[in-house]
């Protein structure tokens, strides 16, 4: 036991610290980017909990994340004028996403709906949510003074402080009593709030779930995945388990597309799609769907992939003296690479999942846990001295390279 | 304790169960054999509730159980241990002792402690998956399983089958001293004869969907009777 706790602290140590240094060693581009990564991760996170532990394949987990980020971008552009704060938005955003999972969820398992059309059932919610939002573009789909906007995404209209006819979603906005001004979580060059509100939540939605499987729901969600049967004839009503659970993923679901709307001040008619809908599936087989922390890390795997071979020319120059066959085949690489960079993403997610069954944490944190000495004196130092480092040289402009 | 009358169960249009009844009494334990799909497995899933009864009742400690769900019959004191062990191979043993004995969270560490003293093997491997453990010790956690529940009634499936005679014995001694220490009440299906005479105070022969007769523990060796209800 002492052994995989120690694993576990430095394995958060190894990701606590190079996230918790960013915002001060790299350009608030970086926070940025990472914010989202986490936001994809928390929404990988709920279906791990669902699909990993459970068994209960949801195809649909975005349409939790977009009625949830709907919801917030709805309350939160009426309120944010009059209030000044988004408190009720964030409350609201949870509250209708753990809804719908809640009637989506007891009409799928009370109603005994297997495996596979679950998945199907909850694909097609998306879907027709997706319809749905993309069709609200007439000026009748307001609520307040928030206007749908069909594909073009949410924004308000009318009533600005600043006297501007349209206007954004609100970033999360916190006024407490006692504060003697509201409280923006934003991510710029003055502030790195907000990417510290997702990293917290991450911690926190990672760390509820981690407790939750801990205990009773955790034990009775791997019974259901072996075989549900099993555990009726235990004592267990298994539809109720799978409905909680199911709605507490909603939940976490919702949580991510409330940030995701604060986050990027936006959204739109995507977030229901899907693209997006099958790139969260892809997440958690990545990262692996036996593991809380591999949504996360397939996130990021996904989105730095994405963004890297949108921006490298491949391969270099191609030398003069090459044989036309060289050239051809360098040649034919670096246009596929740079016109097609989803074509060889799909292949590299091809191979990891075919050469890793369980996706890429499990063998990381067996990894960490075997070479755990030399990673306490050689990783986490290099890791401390190199971040440590970006930020003298960021900060103080004290640079060693 | 429990009883069973004259139920009846198709899978399809095809009859499985022509009305089997059954009764048995606290400490009691109720030995059914029979020849490969006479219905042994069907009427022990029809009992537990994984199997719908079409007519026919089944009653636990006086009450009616015929039409709840299996998780509400074993809430009720009915504990089930199926064909080929069946524990949750992804859960350490403990996790697995702690499914079952979660059902009555006042008295279930308890009733851990308890199986753990009468299944000592499971102590030695407390921490480790249910998959790594061998075939008897498997078994000896899927009893450990339903026992940690607290139940009444206990319903075992073949627990013989696939495990090294010596382990077999042990399971034998174990489960006739629970059943005796506790008043617990045990229907135990059978194909090892032997094993079923060793520890039942009644046999029943099932043929062909139904019971076919009781006979005596000590004359179930017997050729004749051999002969007619067993041999393939």
């Amino acid at each position: 036991m002492k052994r995989i706790a120690s694993t576990e602290t430095l394995a958060a140590l190894l990701l606590l610290v190079p996230l918790l240094a960013v915002p001060w060693a790299f350009k608030p581009y970086t926070a940025n980017v990472l914010a989202v990564y986490m936001i994809y991760g928390i929404l990988a996170l709920s279906l791990t909990l669902i699909w990993g532990y459970a068994g209960i394949m949801s195809f649909g987990q975005t349409a939790f994340f977009g009625i949830g980020a709907y919801a917030y971008g709805a309350i939160g552009l009426n309120l944010i004028n009059r209030t000044q704060q988004t408190h009720a938005a964030v409350l609201g955003g949870l509250v209708v996403a753990a809804f719908l999972a809640a009637v989506v969820g007891y009409f799928m398992f009370y109603g005994r709906i297997s495996d596979v059309y679950a998945s199907i059932i909850t694909l097609a919610l998306t879907l027709v949510l997706f319809a749905f939002a993309v069709s609200t573009g007439g000026d009748e789909w307001v609520i307040g003074v928030a206007r749908f906007g069909g594909f073009n995404g949410m924004f308000g209209q009318g009533e600005s402080s600043q006297n501007i006819a349209n206007f954004q979603i609100p970033p999360v906005t916190v006024w407490l009593p006692g504060m003697a001004q509201p409280f923006e979580f934003k991510i710029n060059r003055e502030s790195a709030a907000g990417y510290f509100l997702v990293l917290g939540m991450s911690v926190v939605m990672y760390l509820t779930a981690r407790w939750l499987l801990r205990a009773r729901l955790g034990r009775v969600a791997v019974g259901i995945r072996e075989n549900e049967a099993r555990v009726a004839s235990l004592g267990y009503d298994t539809r109720f388990y799978k409905f909680a659970l199911f709605t507490i993923a909603g939940a976490i679901a919702g949580l991510a597309g409330i940030l995701f709307a604060a986050w990027g001040r936006f959204v739109n008619p995507d977030r229901f799609g899907l693209g997006f809908a099958s790139s969260t599936v892809v997440y958690v087989l990545l990262g692996g769907r036996t593991s809380l922390l591999g949504g996360f890390v397939g996130a990021a795997i996904v989105g730095y992939l994405t963004s890297y071979l949108a921006e490298i020319a491949p391969f270099g120059t191609i030398p003069g003296d090459a044989t036309p066959w060289a050239r051809f085949l360098m040649e034919a690489g670096r246009r596929i690479v740079r016109e097609a960079p989803l074509l060889v993403q799909g292949a590299v997610l091809v191979g990891i999942v075919l050469a890793l069954e369980d996706g890429v944490t499990p063998p990381l944190s067996r990894l960490l846990t075997r070479y755990r000495r030399w990673a306490w004196w050689l990783l986490l130092p290099a890791v401390v001295f190199y971040f440590g480092q970006r930020v003298a040289c960021l900060q103080a402009d004290v640079c060693l390279f | 304790m429990l009883s069973v009358a004259e139920i009846h169960v198709a899978y399809g249009r095809t009859p499985a169960l022509t009305g089997p009844s059954l009764a048995v009494g606290p400490g009691e334990i109720v030995s059914i054999i029979g020849r490969n799909g006479v219905g042994k497995t069907t009427l022990l899933k029809a009992i537990i509730g994984l199997l719908r009864v079409t007519s026919g009742t089944i009653h636990l400690d006086g009450q009616d159980v015929t039409r709840l769900p299996a998780y509400e019959r074993a809430r009720r004191g009915l504990g089930y241990v199926p064909q080929g062990r069946m524990i949750f191979a992804g859960l350490t043993v403990e996790e697995n002792l702690l499914i079952g004995a979660d059902l009555s969270p006042a008295i279930g560490r308890a009733l851990v402690e308890e199986v753990l003293t009468e299944f000592p093997h499971l102590r030695q491997r407390y921490r480790q998956r249910g998959d790594t453990l061998s075939g008897g010790e498997q078994q000896m956690l899927a009893l450990g399983r339903a026992l940690a529940g607290g139940p009444k009634v206990l319903l075992l499936d073949e627990p013989s089958e696939g495990i090294q005679p010596s382990i077999v014995e042990e399971i034998g001694t174990r489960i006739a001293s629970i059943s005796r220490a506790r008043g617990l009440a045990i229907v135990l299906v059978e194909q090892n004869i032997e094993f079923a005479a060793a520890l039942a105070q009644r046999i029943y022969v099932m043929e062909k969907g139904r019971i076919a007769r009781e006979i005596p523990p000590e004359r179930v060796m017997d050729e004749d009777i051999v002969r007619d209800y067993l041999a393939v």
